[in-house]
């Protein structure tokens, strides 16, 4: 699965540390999302695309490999 | 975000220090660098005791010395008490290096443990049992801990 967190997060013009804090996880877990070494849970990819105000799809995109 | 069967993060420095001072006190008996010979012999409960050329007891109070046991009591709760307890930041990421890190550290003990099996003999590989009990936990201890001090380096590189 990859995502496009890091331009979501430069539309809106805030840090790593900002997003973590808003969304109530560590910044290691918003840079490993990035980095594309963590999957997250539904339930904090539902709290991401609620704080972007846009959907999980738009973030998220499947793989060929998934 | 909902945790299960984990510690509360204040009882993980406890754990430290009770894990890394029973390790070395351990050591340090173990290969009779300071002999602790009879320094705590007690009366202890023995619901099976089966000494070499004596014939084996059953829920009996016998004399013990009582060191290495209560090295070992103490190696595993301070182990489960860091490995653990909730990290300062814990969240689902987290819970993810720690249940790869237990994983990781299962398959390492397991293959020690048939290498110790096919390699060592006599009562070497019995000792040797004995440690790997004790390998498990702190395999598993140092791998979770280097995995959040790798994700915590990451972040350095990050603007």
């Amino acid at each position: 699965m990859k995502n496009n967190l890091k331009v979501q997060r430069a539309i809106k013009n805030i840090t790593q540390a900002e997003l973590a804090e808003a969304i109530g996880v560590s910044r290691q877990t918003i840079n490993a999302m990035e980095k594309g070494k963590y999957v997250p849970s539904t339930v904090l990819a539902l709290k991401l695309a609620t704080y972007f105000k846009i959907t999980v799809e738009t973030i998220f995109q499947l793989e060929d490999t998934d | 975000m909902k945790t299960r069967f984990l510690l509360p993060h204040g009882v993980k420095p406890i754990g430290w220090v009770v894990f890394i001072t029973a390790i070395i006190i351990g050591f340090l008996s173990e290969f009779e660098v300071i002999d602790f010979m009879d320094s705590l012999k007690a009366p202890v409960f023995a619901i099976y005791n089966s000494d070499l050329f004596e014939k084996p007891s059953y829920f009996k109070i016998i004399e013990n010395e009582i060191l290495d046991e209560l090295i070992t009591i103490l190696v595993i709760i301070g182990g489960i008490l860091v490995g653990f307890s909730k990290v300062k930041t814990e969240d689902e990421f987290t819970m993810q290096l720690r249940s790869e890190s237990l994983i990781w550290a299962f398959y390492v003990s397991s293959a020690l443990n048939i290498i110790i099996t096919v390699f060592v003999y006599g009562s070497a590989y019995f000792s040797f049992l004995v440690y790997n009990l004790f390998f498990q936990l702190i395999f598993f201890v140092l791998r979770f801990h280097y995995a959040l001090y790798k994700s915590q380096k990451e972040l350095s590189y990050e603007e």
